[in-house]
């Protein structure tokens, strides 16, 4: 079930204009063909999603402007069936219900009956689109028919993934974790002046008490794991740029305090942290330990990362930002992305897939919903 | 990811000045020694040397940035056998032995790996054009062979290692270089060579992973100036050496890896010593004086080398 809501259009007029002026100033245009069409950004889509998936039902919002895609359940603690339509409000606020509350974002009830109640987020990450194809046996478009894999992934007794297909980009810490991760305080006035961050890049933005930690995917291109503490609780944000992918993990475990680092192994082109306390290795994809002694051990607790780019985070109001600094004791031009056209090339992938699945675009990025290791996925088309 | 070096060793043999040169593209010795010393006729030239190349200085295109947590070398010992069939042909094989380390120091983490091998054999032949009144000038024609490892594993974890710790590319590569050497007029002991080095190279299929890795092409200018003294009723070849190199892009597929390519400048002064009327040993040193990379790569900081030199 889709809800529309306004959208921003283009102005083709001025386009039209724009482009003519153009090829008139160039004198670029060729006799007999017709004039280029008007160009400019796609029309933005912002729209939700009620769908039902291994017995669970969510709401699915996507914003193509902002770059994010998030789901929530609908079903409350109480039992409550909210039924979820997009707001009327300016982003932030992106549901309201049967009930007359308001939803923003980060899932909170910003009024009615229920304000400050939270809705629980249905576990999903975004990336590229070949990540979650060649990771789950069962992938699911939406809107479209279930595509079981007949080859299923072998392991071996010391690995939960079949090891043949895990490849060494670099060696342990090649890649170096930010372990005392600083942070820019920036208040509404701040946010004006030029900073590293641009309104298109995006980013993995976190609440933490009065606060919104962003951090810019620009930064953890080149660090990939971010030992932090958040609300109180040690974290770990890992993020694979080659996947594309987000996690933010509770690192307490067993009374014991992990701290991850990147591996340089990579199993279908995702990141393997490793925790450098017991040396075990963990697929940021799948979530868990794969090899080593903590082998088939989940973090102590799993939080959906909330990405979107800049421009959509400076009109987040959580009091204020504390943007990840550049200066975190690594001398590094984060300007400069380090892997060429990877990001927009989908013939360019770095290492074996162990299934490739061509029904959208390799980089195409989606929101993947992941449930009983099953996942389906979200286009931002399909919310037109 | 993967960083790439290359740098070149140059070593001077005689007052002909020849060098030495091996290329390393992310530790692996790409290219083999050409020693531009063309013996007497029916002679046997045997060199063994021995190259250290110390890789920590990182890039970000043309700034070189306050880390060095990985550090790299690349030990190399060198076996060439020169020939010379007549006044004019000679031909060269050099056979090269790689030892390799990576060291990456983290607080609270220090990961070390090496691994050793044999490198890329290269087999090169020259045709000496001119020589005479003090002036030289020859070129010549050479194919790299991919008898380096390739697709080493780490002996603990049975992966495949990076291909900065491989000692070979896998690819057949195609090697031109031209030279001419003159002495000074007004001074006949000093001797100025420039030569100018082309590298095509093949593809390779090292990495299993691609269907095609294609290094980048490589140019080289070298200028080089040496002088002879007596020293202690001995005869001594200092040197300089100036030498220009450009590598395109890695092309991996159909699309460019973004860390490679650029152009490095580096310095090297060297000796070479007589030790015996068949026997020299030369030493040299080489720095970099400018570098402007694509993209993020770690590239050499130092670079040495010893040789000894046999005529048979």
């Amino acid at each position: 079930m889709q809800f529309q809501i306004k959208q921003q259009q283009p102005k083709p007029t001025i386009y039209r204009i724009l482009v003519i002026l153009t090829l008139f100033f160039a004198g670029c245009s060729d006799e007999g063909e017709d004039p280029a069409p008007p160009s400019g950004p796609p029309p933005a889509i912002v729209n939700i999603i009620h769908d039902e998936f291994e017995s669970e039902k969510y709401a699915v919002y996507a914003n193509s402007t902002f770059r994010t895609m998030v789901a929530y359940n609908r079903i409350l603690e109480d039992g409550t069936e909210l039924d979820l339509q997009p707001s009327i409000n300016a982003f932030p606020i992106i549901f309201e219900d049967q009930e007359g509350n308001t939803w923003d974002i980060f899932g909170e009830a910003t009024a009615g009956p229920r304000a400050g109640q939270r809705l629980v987020p249905t576990q999903a990450m975004m990336g590229y689109w070949f990540s979650f194809a060649s990771f789950f046996p069962i992938v699911t478009i939406y809107g479209e028919e279930m595509n079981e894999k007949l080859d299923s992934e072998i392991s071996g007794p010391d690995w939960l993934i079949n090891q043949e297909n895990v490849f060494r980009g670099a060696f342990k810490d090649a890649i170096p974790s930010l372990d005392n991760p600083v942070y820019q305080s920036l208040s509404g006035r701040d946010l004006v002046n030029p900073l590293y961050v641009n309104d298109e890049d995006l980013t993995i933005v976190i609440p933490d008490q009065q606060n919104l930690k962003v951090i810019p995917h620009k930064v953890m291109d080149w660090h990939e794991s971010l030992n932090d503490n958040i609300n109180g609780k040690d974290v770990v944000v890992g993020y694979c740029p080659l996947t594309g992918t987000s996690t933010i993990w509770n690192r307490a475990l067993n009374e014991n305090v992990l701290e991850f680092g990147v591996s340089g192994l990579l199993y279908n082109n995702n990141l393997i942290l490793y925790d450098r306390q017991t040396d075990s290795y963990w697929s940021q994809i799948l979530q868990r330990s794969v090899h080593g002694n903590l082998i088939g051990t989940d973090p102590g607790e799993i939080n959906v990362a909330l990405e979107m780019t800049w421009a959509g985070v400076k009109l987040l109001d959580k009091g204020g930002f504390k943007l990840l600094s550049e200066n975190n004791g690594f001398d590094r031009n984060y300007s400069i992305y380090p892997y060429g056209d990877y990001k927009t090339n989908h013939e360019r992938l770095s290492f074996p897939l162990t299934y490739q699945d061509n029904r959208i675009p390799n980089k195409e990025r989606v929101l993947a919903v992941i449930i009983n290791e099953r996942s389906k996925v979200y286009r931002f088309e399909h919310f037109k | 990811m993967r960083p790439l070096c290359c740098a070149i060793l140059v070593i001077f043999l005689c007052p002909v000045i020849g060098y030495s040169q091996t290329c390393c593209t992310g530790g692996a010795p790409l290219v083999g020694t050409i020693n531009l010393q063309n013996p007497d006729a029916g002679k046997l030239s045997l060199s063994i040397s021995y190259d250290l190349n110390k890789i920590e200085d990182f890039f970000q295109e043309n700034d070189k940035l306050n880390d060095d947590f990985i550090r790299r070398r690349t030990k190399t010992l060198f076996a060439q056998v020169d020939y010379a069939f007549n006044d004019k042909i000679s031909v060269t094989m050099l056979l090269p032995y790689v030892w390799l380390s990576e060291s990456i120091d983290q607080p609270g983490s220090i990961e070390k790996n090496s691994t050793d091998n044999l490198g890329d054999v290269t087999v090169f032949g020259q045709y000496q054009v001119l020589k005479k009144d003090g002036l030289s000038a020859g070129f010549g024609l050479g194919v790299k062979l991919p008898t380096g490892e390739t697709k080493g594993r780490d002996a603990e974890s049975q992966f495949i290692l990076p291909p900065t710790m491989q000692s070979g590319t896998g690819s057949v590569d195609y090697l031109a270089l031209a030279q001419v050497t003159a002495r000074l007029p007004f001074r006949k002991s000093v001797t100025i060579t420039q030569a100018f080095y082309y590298k095509l190279n093949g593809d390779s299929h090292r990495f299993t992973f691609h269907d095609r890795y294609r290094f980048g092409n490589e140019f080289q200018s070298i200028s080089a100036f040496s002088d002879q003294l007596l020293i202690a009723n001995m005869l001594n070849y200092p040197s300089l050496t100036l030498r220009v190199r450009t590598t395109t892009k890695d092309r991996v597929d159909n699309y460019d890896n973004p860390n490679t390519g650029g152009i490095w400048a580096y310095i090297a002064p060297g000796w070479t010593l007589q030790l015996l009327p068949e026997v020299k040993a030369s030493v040299r040193y080489e720095i970099p004086f400018l570098r402007r990379l694509k993209g993020f790569q770690i590239t050499t900081t130092q670079r040495i080398n010893v040789s000894v030199n046999v005529i048979i």
